[in-house]
């Protein structure tokens, strides 16, 4: 019987193997040393082949393709994955020009240029029209102080979660002449209960600073802009998201969801 | 701070940081569409190939999952790569083998000229192969290129299955002494 599966180690090898047939093989070759030692001399034998092959040229424009599949077909999107049709411009810069477009929200021809170019996906247009709504009504109540400056991002950064709870978010930085401002834009959040808020902090040298709370639309969608006034010249390492029992905590109570390092 | 070893951008792509993904595409790039160039001789379907390649890393799942317990990272994606190229090879055959099962071994049979002929630029590991005799190159090329059952090498071959493991084997072995040696008539010339 032993026997019988070592004659396995080949289909094995090239993953022939149905998938029950192919853990059974595995829990054999945990009992078995000949097939260890036999699956490690093939992968010896083999692992250095295509160093000796004569390399030959991909086709023209094949990294754009590549990345591109990769990004659009990314089971979990993000707003940062947009990209302009036809654009010669590499696929990393859509992530700039996501966040770009997001940090002039407050412009309304923004909606228009918006809706044009997540059209290319709709599932990522839908989250998007959700956090720019949310944002936009963020910047309404901001509405006295009268941004004409065009913001440019001076850094971005995907908060990533710290386990696997499927959130998502982004940083950006931006400064339209009036001095540096954090946006951070989150989706797929769980719900919120009571006073509950999500609290953003900036952090230097573990010391978290209060940047602004948010709460979330029934999506999971939500954001927050802060102006950083001030406090631009001191070196923030990263910036990070947490759910907070009620609003105006000074330190944070709950444990940190998303992080990205600035 | 140096340039990251594949091991870090392995981690930074699994945190979804796209930077990270590109230097790790154009680190590999040529050299794995070589591996699928080679194995599917088709630029389309390797560029399939490149895709779910780096879809796999992308999602860090299944069959992209690189840990230490896997060797070196090099040889694990060079893996992955080999795979995903005779799996789509696998497929398409299996779209032609509707029009013509019974055929199709036959088709498997690679003459071994042929296969030379059509290597317009030789390479080292043409001339390693060149130098076995006929049936051992047609193993490696079932086991290796094509990726073949053991029992279908057994039948294209006609060898009875259980000597087919020592066969490729055996034959790999020669073709890893031809390797070492023609490096060796290189670096004395």
């Amino acid at each position: 019987m032993e026997n019988k599966r070592c004659d396995y180690l080949i289909d094995y090898f090239n993953g022939l193997l149905s998938e029950n047939d192919s853990r059974q093989f595995e829990q054999h070759l945990q009992q078995c040393e000949d097939c260890q030692k036999e699956l490690q001399e093939f992968k010896a034998l083999t692992e250095d082949l295509p160093l000796h092959m004569k390399q030959v040229d991909p086709p023209e424009g094949m990294k754009d393709r590549v990345l591109d599949h990769v990004m659009t077909n990314d089971p979990v999107p993000s707003n940062q994955f947009i990209k302009k049709k036809n654009s010669k411009l590499p696929i990393w810069s859509g992530v700039l020009a996501a966040a770009l477009l997001l940090s002039v929200g407050v412009n309304i021809y923004t909606t228009v240029e918006m809706q044009q170019l997540s059209s290319e996906n709709e599932n990522l247009n839908a989250q998007l029209s959700d956090a720019q709504l949310a944002i936009s009504e963020l910047q309404e109540e901001q509405e006295d102080e009268e941004d004409t400056g065009v913001a440019s991002p001076e850094q971005t950064a995907s908060l990533v979660p710290l386990e696997e709870n499927g959130f998502t978010g982004m940083a950006t930085v931006t400064d339209n002449g009036e001095g540096p401002e954090l946006l951070v834009q989150v989706q797929n959040m769980e719900a919120l209960h009571g006073d509950e808020v999500y609290q953003v902090w900036l952090i230097e040298e573990e010391t978290p600073v209060a940047s602004g709370s948010f709460v979330i639309d029934e999506h999971g969608v939500g954001g927050v802009s802060y102006h950083m006034s001030g406090e631009m010249e001191q070196n923030w390492e990263s910036v990070a998201v947490s759910k907070e029992p009620q609003p105006g905590n000074e330190q944070p109570e709950g444990e940190i969801l998303l992080e990205s390092e600035l | 701070m140096g340039k990251p070893t594949d091991k870090e951008l392995y981690e930074r792509i699994q945190m979804k940081d796209k930077a990270a993904l590109e230097l790790m595409y154009d680190r590999y790039e040529k050299l794995l569409y070589s591996l699928a160039y080679r194995i599917t001789k088709d630029p389309h379907f390797s560029e399939e190939v490149m895709q779910d390649v780096f879809m796999k890393l992308w999602n860090g799942k299944g069959a992209g999952q690189y840990n230490e317990d896997k060797g070196k990272f090099s040889s694990w994606l060079l893996t992955v790569t080999r795979n995903t190229s005779i799996d789509l090879l696998r497929k398409k055959k299996e779209v032609e083998y509707q029009w013509d099962e019974r055929d199709s071994l036959q088709e498997e049979i690679p003459s071994v000229e042929k296969e030379v002929e059509d290597q317009e630029k030789r390479d080292e590991l043409t001339e390693a192969m060149d130098t076995l005799p006929d049936e051992q190159q047609r193993m490696i090329y079932l086991f290796y290129f094509q990726g073949l059952s053991q029992q279908n090498i057994s039948k294209v071959c006609e060898l009875p299955v259980g000597t087919v493991k020592g066969r490729i084997r055996l034959a790999l072995k020669k073709l890893r002494e031809n390797l070492a040696t023609e490096r060796r008539v290189d670096h004395g010339k």
